[in-house]
């Protein structure tokens, strides 16, 4: 591994985890809406 | 302690993230009205089927209409039926559940609502629900209860 | 302990030959033994529960089978023997073993007294079979999670008893070591490996606590008919008070492997190894005052506890976001070290012929799902779409059943060939299975998620005998049933393998070791306060005080001994 690399932050771990949190967003956004959709509880 | 630039800007981002979800929760919960079961009373199991707890009462006289369209429900679950069973109610009726155990766990979810309540002996669970659209809708026991566990459901019927 | 400076490790040193840990690797491969026939039956009886949910009931054929009462005659019964069999003996006796293996080695020396660690095996093998046999005789069909007022036979209460106190007993073996370890190296910073499953053990013996006392206090004098009833809603609060933490007990030893083990065998190194022992001391004192998210619904609960138990719960979602970069770090330097190139290109450079490497990474991906899972489970008023429904199991197939087991069945691939001096029978075979597995999972885990959030379909339930079973359901359970089978063929694929393995002549020609990832900037100082266990220790017993206290003496002060309870048959 050269010097070059120790240092760089890995570039696709930033790409990846960006796509972990567009996951996050759309699946736990998805499970609201269902939630709102079902109406009050008082 | 050295942290990498990027996976501190990422944990700030989660942060981020994470305040926003606790404040859609906080507006869901306190404006909108979606709410869970908070503590109510403490019964008593052995006696709460019989008069004159409101358990006690015959199973067509717990649903009891306060003023119209403004009802409540108290809803005993036992092994392996809930009573009553069935429950009427005139489209766009706003009903309170009162929902307890006379014997072991029990859960109570009806299916298209957010009225998700655990039936526990001694204990008192509250939700209300309105229910605007005619139709049925099924309310299972979803926490294990013994051999017939599964037979035990039961039906709100919403008429025009 | 005295104050001191840590020191930065100069490298991590060569892990001792074999010879210095005998005894430790006769007791390691009891525990894996055991554990892996527990998940051999215990896993069987799953796609049994997937073909009833579709219409075919193999229970009257299974009751068939047995020694007088000793057989599997209902579905319930069969759920608990699932539950109990795969959520608690499989993960404590592989999670020990797999310890008590590790921790020698990454300390540089045996265990000072092996024979506090056979005890602990003892207690739990007897612990085991004092459990099994009402399981398997249809006096405890009361599922993993015992609730009261069910009432089960006493034995089976008293074989989990000693099943946790055993785990106990391995960990005094642990401390012990560790202890004369620091005596023997003043101002050096604790090896990676054993501070993190050490942390690990610490955060199991406090959190099961709760469990103990909801047993011994609330549900065994209760049984045997000393008191009149019991309080079934504080018996769930304690049973809860170790619940949660129990999930993190089953993902930390994962997290070890995935942190310590798994870049060296992607040929990486630790991209960060101060984050991660942060991150095992955030789940020390986190992974405990968070146990009110699994009774958002509970009646008796104020909801106001409730909301602060979900924000505590929402920042233990951050040890795990800096674990996902963490890891996938590590991992892109070994792929890059090994000519991977481009944004994600690289990821073919990943050793994906290295069973034990496919299996654990593998097992990541479908934690992605499983920790967004957990995080809607724990989002307070969501709970109520999907509490008790199909989405749970669907959740924890993902987690326990993919993040901790998948990375256990990655971790036995190298593991058995280094215990056993023998090669893997079948590098295929491991491979097939990785993949079947996760394939299985990816159709299980997704019909069940939203046959819970849709349909509202409960768990826990022979839905092929309900009397409400809707057509509509029945695209999902078949989807859920075929990754049902899939991971029946996928289990069977993993012993196969194990037993070719164990039972083979041939030796192996390069011994394999126990894999250790160097910290890639070993430069940086440790700071001293990551290796100093009081700050830590302090802050846990704070927290659950904090998160804890107030509830428990309010429900213990209210305390409502009035329910009976019915004997489960």
């Amino acid at each position: 591994m050269n010097e070059k690399d120790k240092y760089k932050t890995p570039q696709g771990t930033i790409a990846l985890m960006v796509i972990f949190v567009i996951l996050i967003i759309a699946l736990w956004g998805s499970a609201y809406l269902t939630m709102l959709s079902r109406g009050v509880t008082q | 302690m050295h942290i990498d630039r990027y996976e501190r800007l990422f944990i700030y981002a989660a942060v981020a993230l994470l305040v926003v979800f606790m404040g859609a929760l906080a507006v869901s919960s306190f404006a909108f009205g979606i709410r869970v079961p908070t503590a109510y009373e403490k019964v008593d199991p052995r006696t709460v089927a019989t008069p004159p707890s409101p358990w006690g009462l015959p199973a067509e006289e717990r649903l009891r209409e306060l003023s119209p369209g403004n009802y409540e429900v108290y809803l005993l679950g036992q092994m392996w039926q809930f009573s009553p069973n069935t429950i009427t109610v005139p489209a766009g009726s706003r009903v309170t559940f009162y929902v307890t155990s006379k014997d072991v766990q029990h859960g109570f979810k009806i299916a298209g609502t957010n009225i998700n309540i655990m039936a526990l002996p001694g204990e008192v669970g509250v939700l209300t629900a309105t229910f605007d659209t005619p139709g049925t809708y099924n309310f299972y026991c979803h926490e294990y209860c013994g051999a017939l566990h599964h037979t035990m459901y039961g039906q709100i019927v919403v008429e025009e | 302990m005295t104050k001191r400076k840590a020191q930065p490790a100069a490298t991590t040193p060569a892990i001792l030959p074999p010879e210095h840990f005998k005894r430790e690797d006769r007791l390691t491969a009891w525990f894996i033994t055991i554990a892996m026939i527990a998940l051999f039956i215990g896993g069987a009886l799953g796609p049994l529960q997937k073909l009833e949910h579709v219409g075919i009931n193999l229970y009257p054929a299974l009751a068939k089978i047995g020694i007088g009462s000793v057989r599997i005659q209902s579905y319930y019964q069969g759920l608990t023997a699932h539950g109990v069999l795969n959520a608690l003996v499989w993960t404590t006796f592989f999670i020990v073993g797999f310890f008590t293996y590790a921790i020698p080695r990454s300390l540089g020396r045996p265990l000072k007294q092996p024979r506090i660690n056979l005890l602990a095996l003892v207690l739990m093998i007897v612990g085991l079979v004092m459990a099994a046999i009402p399981i398997l005789t249809n006096l405890a069909s009361v599922l993993y999670t015992f609730y009261p007022p069910m009432k089960a036979s006493v034995f089976f209460y008293l074989g989990l008893v000693l099943v946790v106190v055993g785990s106990w007993v391995a960990g005094l073996g642990y401390y012990v070591t560790y202890w004369q370890w620091r005596k023997d190296n003043p101002g050096q910073k604790t090896p990676f490996i054993a501070l993190a499953a050490i942390i690990t053990m610490v955060m199991w013996q406090i959190a099961t606590l709760g469990i103990a006392i909801e047993i011994l206090v609330l549900i065994i004098p209760w049984v045997l008919g000393w008191t009149e009833g019991t309080d079934p809603q504080l018996a769930r609060t304690f049973f809860w008070f170790t619940g949660h933490p129990l999930v993190y007990f089953w993902l930390l030893p994962a997290y070890v492997s995935w942190y310590a083990m798994l870049p060296k065998q992607a040929g990486g190194k630790m991209f960060s190894e101060q984050l991660a022992r942060l991150v095992f001391w955030l789940f020390l004192v986190l992974s405990i005052p968070v146990g009110l998210h699994h009774q958002f619904v509970d009646p008796g609960v104020p909801a106001g506890w409730k909301a602060i138990h979900a924000v505590i719960t929402y920042s233990l979602f951050l040890p795990s976001m800096a674990t996902a970069f963490t890891v996938v770090a590590s991992l892109e330097l070994g792929a890059r070290a090994r000519g991977g190139k481009g944004l994600l290109g690289w990821i073919r450079h990943l050793p994906w012929g290295n069973p034990s490497y496919t299996a654990q990474n593998l097992a990541m991906i479908l934690f992605v799902f499983g920790g967004i899972g957990g995080l809607t489970n724990a989002s307070y008023n969501l709970n109520l779409a999907i509490h008790n429904t199909a989405w749970v199991p669907g959740h924890f197939h993902l987690t326990v059943g993919s993040a901790a087991t998948l990375t256990f069945f990655g971790i036995a691939y190298w593991l058995v060939p280094a215990l056993t001096n023998k090669p893997l029978a079948s590098r295929r075979a491991a491979l097939a299975q990785a993949w079947t597995w996760f394939v299985g999972m990816l159709l299980m885990s997704n019909g069940l998620h939203i046959l819970g959030l849709n349909f509202g379909v409960p768990r826990r339930t022979s839905l092929g005998s309900a009397p409400y079973l809707d057509p509509a359901w029945n695209p999902l359970q078949i989807e859920a049933a075929v990754g049902g089978i899939i991971l029946g063929i996928s289990g069977l694929l993993f012993f196969g393998n194990m037993l070719a393995t164990a039972l083979s002549r041939k030796r192996a020609e390069v011994r394999e070791e126990m894999p250790v990832a160097e910290p890639l900037h070993p430069e940086y100082q440790t700071p001293a306060w990551l290796d100093n266990w009081r700050p830590w220790i302090v802050a846990t017993i704070l927290l659950i005080l904090i998160a804890y206290g107030p509830v428990l003496v309010s429900m213990i002060a209210n305390i409502n001994l009035t329910s009976p309870g019915v004997q489960i048959r």
